[in-house]
């Protein structure tokens, strides 16, 4: 009860802010949207010629398309973290019975919600501006979603931990986001394939540019998309933990 | 008395930028009472913050235990906190882009009340701290003054009984922190709560604190009842003001024990100690063999902010 209190909460503010938010929110909407239309103007002026990540324009919808969502929740907690340590709502988070990890999930929770709005969004303006047409099987790209969600999530941990014990890290989590554009595009080759979200990437772009679903994936795949999403989530969750602990011991959590 | 609050030999030592060790704390022990505005009072670096947040879990002791109702900080955690609230920031502890009204319904929430009860108790809320015509604007746009106490109605929405305040009136107007002040009056004789102020503002402490714990340098150099610390230092004496003296009464007066006599502007300054009577007449009798005029009589009296330099004075020497 007081955990989904505490989420229903979490998710009608999520929505207030970004309603009353909203020019924000499509200023932003509309530079992704300008972003894409760069790369998709420059790719097509090249003639396709010379670029070997997404070889079709189709592709390159759902490759950035994907990215774009997985941006989106992966700077999530990082991000959140940072504004409610310059506010100063950081500290009573920390002191809510249910505890800042908690409380940290339900707000990727409820950001992964409200993004899903601009995701679609953007699926449909990009799906319409390049004429292309895609397969939107949606049971069959759940699962691969989610998997994708859990590694990136599992980062969003991790660099939010980072976030907790030094504040001066914004120049860094820019990186994280170009890095987020290898680990999308990269080919699921024997190693790469460990990478967080580079698996589930790859069949997302299966079923929805060569119409294939479920019954395709070898169970290999979704042994290891199984196991390494898990992994990449735990492992974000411990540090987040460890650097909680840690920042509490520095008398750094929230403002100083 | 019931004691709502135990702090035992809390020690804390900041390991500093460049492995520089800040000890900030040592072997701080103190209890509060249910019931009471209590003030932890000390001039700015004292440990003062430090305490407050180890007391909210939000700083880690090296040592000493916090017990919030019986409920250890450390190990039972959830517990603790649910017992607590704090605003650590004057009105930085809530969010500018909401409404007050959101606001509370946020903190409540994720303190685990329950909306129906909250559907009542929020206007009241609203209306008592005078926020209910800003219930609807951004905080942003709100006063300084007007965020402190949206701060404060924050705490008191959570339902904790004790509510630990770092600095409740800093940066605030006299209008405001006199606001404030009668709030948190309020807050202890209506609702029996037990509220821990911080702060290094005398007046606010004389004015409203029943107990304070004084510390310097991480030690507590005080603990003791208002009134009480006030008659330990208050200074028995009497001041006269009078006009020019003759050489004769000056040496009769200088012979009278404790009597200090000291020139001012258009004669002279007596102080004499009051726990005598006797020293009053004779250095009246001496005053009086030439009619030498009285300018004036007072007692001295001593605020707390002495008390408090004295106090921290003796710490140092
Ligand atoms: N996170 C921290 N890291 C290092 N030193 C700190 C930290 N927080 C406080 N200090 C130092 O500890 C001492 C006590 O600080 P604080 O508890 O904030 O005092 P007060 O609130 O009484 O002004 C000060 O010397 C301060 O500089
Ligand atoms: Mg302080």
């Amino acid at each position: 009860m007081k955990l989904w209190l505490g989420f229903a909460a979490m998710l009608k503010k999520e929505i207030i802010l970004m309603r009353r938010y909203f020019v924000n929110s499509l200023g932003g909407i509309i530079t992704i949207y300008i972003i894409f239309m760069l790369i998709f103007w420059g790719y097509t002026g090249l003639g396709g010629a010379g670029l070997k990540l997404g070889t079709t324009i189709d592709s390159l919808v759902v490759s950035y398309v994907t990215w774009l969502m997985l941006m989106m929740a992966w700077q999530t907690i990082p991000y959140t973290l940072l504004q409610e340590t310059q506010e100063g709502t950081l500290e009573q988070l920390c002191m809510s019975p249910l505890g800042l990890t908690v409380l940290s999930a339900f707000k990727l929770i409820a950001g992964v919600l409200t993004d899903l709005l601009v995701v679609i969004a953007m699926l449909a303006l990009t799906m319409a501006t390049t004429g292309t047409s895609l397969n939107i099987d949606i049971i069959s790209l759940l699962p691969l979603i989610l998997f994708a969600l859990m590694a990136v999530s599992g980062l969003g941990f991790f660099f939010g931990g980072i976030t907790l014990m030094y504040k001066r890290i914004q120049s860094y989590l820019q990186i994280v986001q170009f890095a987020l554009i290898a680990l999308v595009a990269a080919d699921p080759s024997p190693v790469f394939r460990w990478l967080p979200a580079t698996l589930p990437s790859h069949w997302i772009r299966m079923v929805m540019i060569k119409g294939q679903n479920l019954s395709y994936i070898p169970a290999g795949d979704w042994l290891t998309m199984l196991f390494s999403s898990l992994l990449y989530l735990f492992v974000g969750i411990a540090v987040f933990k460890l650097c909680e602990a840690k920042a509490r011991r520095q008398g750094t959590l929230g403002h100083f | 008395m019931d004691i709502v609050l135990k702090v035992n030999n809390l020690t804390k030592t900041y390991s500093g930028s460049e492995g520089k060790q800040v000890r900030a704390l040592e072997e701080i022990s103190f209890e509060v009472p249910r019931g009471i505005i209590f003030g932890l009072l000390g001039p700015n670096g004292a440990g003062k913050t430090t305490t407050i947040k180890s007391i909210c879990g939000l700083v880690q002791p090296d040592a000493g235990s916090i017990s919030v109702n019986g409920w250890d900080v450390q190990c039972q955690r959830a517990k603790a906190l649910a017992q607590l609230t704090a605003v650590l920031e004057g009105n930085r502890n809530i969010y500018w882009r909401l409404t007050p009204r959101e606001n509370l319904e946020f903190f409540a929430a994720i303190r685990g009340r329950k909306p129906r009860r909250l559907n009542r108790e929020i206007p009241e809320l609203l209306e008592v701290f005078g926020l209910t015509e800003k219930a609807n604007q951004p905080v942003r746009k709100l006063s300084r003054g007007m965020q402190q106490k949206l701060a404060l109605a924050v705490t008191l929405v959570t339902g904790a009984p004790i509510l630990l305040l770092d600095e409740p009136t800093l940066g605030l107007d006299v209008k405001a922190s006199y606001e404030i002040r009668s709030l948190l009056r309020r807050i202890v004789q209506e609702e029996q709560r037990t509220v821990i102020i911080t702060t290094h503002d005398m007046n606010v402490v004389q004015d409203i604190c029943q107990h304070v714990v004084i510390i310097n340098e991480g030690r507590i150099v005080a603990n003791d009842n208002i009134q009480h610390l006030l008659d330990l230092f208050q200074v028995r004496s009497y001041d006269l003001v009078v006009g020019q003296l003759t050489p004769g009464q000056r040496t009769g007066l200088e012979q009278i024990p404790h009597l200090r006599l000291e020139p001012v502007n258009s004669g002279w300054q007596i102080s004499l100690d009051m726990e005598n009577p006797t020293l009053l007449w004779q250095a009246l009798d001496v005053l009086g063999s030439e009619q030498t005029p009285i300018e004036s009589v007072s007692r001295k009296e001593l605020n707390f902010e002495k008390v408090f330099m004295e106090i921290l004075g003796g710490a140092k020497a």
